[in-house]
């Protein structure tokens, strides 16, 4: 017991020794409720793919009508998309992170990210559609994580499940097979154009690929996707995970949450 | 663990963003399907531009936005180039892509350039040519075909290109 704490006890009444008690009391409650929420807030689980591959899920918020399945470009505390994911989590969202890399001994190099393969993607996707207590699921993805999520929509099992996948969100996806040479359409992967649930693409304003959205949209819905396209003012392609970010772009990314929230509504989230 | 994932991430964009913005520029011969599409586009001062008053000239049109730093870098390069060239059938044309002109008269001041700087506000040329990289580079000949395309950062003033476009003036 502290010094101070016997000193107080001795020369005082027992009214001081139940206000203690209280403070204690009321400090242990509010500790264990933050421990609680934390724990429900972040959760980890495996998925055993196959015998050689085990995928690591963090799932942050509480059960909840909506979730989301972010495809990541990083993984871990420090990554912007957990701290947005704790903030999208508190407007009322359950998000799941599959660490796809990992599971492969990956960085999270541009390159091994778009190479991930389509049936792990659809696995993770089965998973959490036969696990959650969600109504409805959405894929999210930026950059090249962008591809395997177009991939996964290719799947034709997943579009032929009465599934409570809604659609995806991918906020300046890259999923061409090379960087379009001047005067040539832009080549996508195959899988682009093979989806049928809803897509909608945010781009920045402030790079040449806007000049892409129509064609991209035009093919993403050639099997019948519905795909919305927009622009993000003022900012460049996947200007959330860039190192030197302008002013504007620190604004967006803070705002991200609440960019990633409105774009879904628009989905159908709620 | 995560600061080396982060490390490697960050320098993968690094690298991804100069492979984006800065693929090392080479030219290519031209064999899509835009065969002589025009630019009727107005400068900085309002003066209308046309391709076709170009003619005659072998023309280097570079389509370019401010926040593309390969665009920023190799500018200079091409005002040196327009020296080198000086006394033959040669010009040089850009477009900036959609940016407003504060944007572009900011940027030309930290950036002097020599050659005309025309506003496609709307985006509409750049669309029309297929432009979805930047800095996106075109090079006509004299009847106004485009021979070779270019994505990425170069040195226009380099012996070899100086060289091609010298040849090319010629025929």
């Amino acid at each position: 017991m502290p010094l101070s704490f016997l000193i107080y006890l001795k020369g005082d009444s027992l009214q001081a020794l139940a206000f203690h008690r209280s403070l204690a009391y009321c400090v242990s409650v509010l500790l264990l409720a933050t421990l609680a929420f934390t724990a429900r807030a972040e959760s980890r689980a495996t998925l055993e793919i196959n015998d050689e591959i085990e995928i690591d899920i963090v799932t942050f918020g509480e059960p909840a009508k909506t979730g989301i399945i972010w495809f990541a470009c990083r993984q871990g505390e420090d990554a912007i998309e957990f701290a947005i994911a704790r903030r999208l989590a508190s407007k009322g969202y359950q998000i799941y992170f599959p660490d796809m890399l990992s599971a492969h001994f990956q960085s999270s190099l541009p390159s091994n990210i778009a190479r991930i393969p389509a049936a792990e993607v659809v696995a993770v996707i089965e998973h959490i559609i036969d696990n959650t207590s969600a109504e409805r699921l959405f894929l999210l993805a930026g950059a090249r994580a962008a591809v395997p999520v177009i991939r996964g929509l290719a799947d034709k099992k997943l579009q032929q499940m009465d599934s409570k996948l809604k659609g995806a969100l991918l906020i300046t996806p890259r999923i061409y097979k090379t960087t379009p040479d001047p005067g040539s359409e832009p080549v996508y992967i195959d899988e682009a154009g093979l989806s049928i649930h809803p897509i909608l693409v945010l781009e920045g304003e402030r790079t040449p690929n806007r000049w892409g959205l129509p064609h991209l949209a035009a093919t993403l819905k050639k099997s019948g996707s519905r795909v919305q396209t927009d622009l993000i003012d003022g900012v460049r392609g996947y200007f959330y995970l860039r190192d030197y970010q302008t002013p504007a772009e620190r604004e967006m990314t803070r705002q991200l949450d609440t960019l990633i929230h409105d774009n879904l509504q628009k989905l159908g989230a709620n | 663990m995560d600061f080396y994932r982060h490390l490697i991430f960050s320098l993968s964009l690094v690298l991804m963003g100069q492979q984006a913005q800065a693929a090392t520029g080479q030219l290519k011969e031209y064999w899509g399907d835009l065969t002589s599409p025009e630019i009727e586009l107005p400068d900085l001062q309002g003066r209308q531009h046309s391709l076709t008053d170009y003619r005659g000239n072998v023309v280097l049109i570079q389509f370019w936005a401010t926040y593309c730093t390969s665009c920023r870098t190799e500018m200079p390069t091409m005002n040196r180039l327009i020296k080198k060239m000086r006394g033959k059938p040669f010009k040089i044309v850009t477009v900036n892509m959609a940016e407003s002109p504060g944007q572009v008269r900011q940027f030309l001041q930290e950036v002097p350039v020599d050659f005309p700087v025309l506003m496609d506000s709307d985006g509409s040329t750049l669309s029309r040519w297929k432009v979805f990289a930047a800095p996106a580079n075109f090079i006509l000949d004299k009847r106004g075909k485009i021979i070779f395309t270019l994505y990425g950062e170069i040195e226009w003033d380099s012996d070899e290109m100086v060289s091609r476009l010298n040849a090319l003036s010629e025929e």
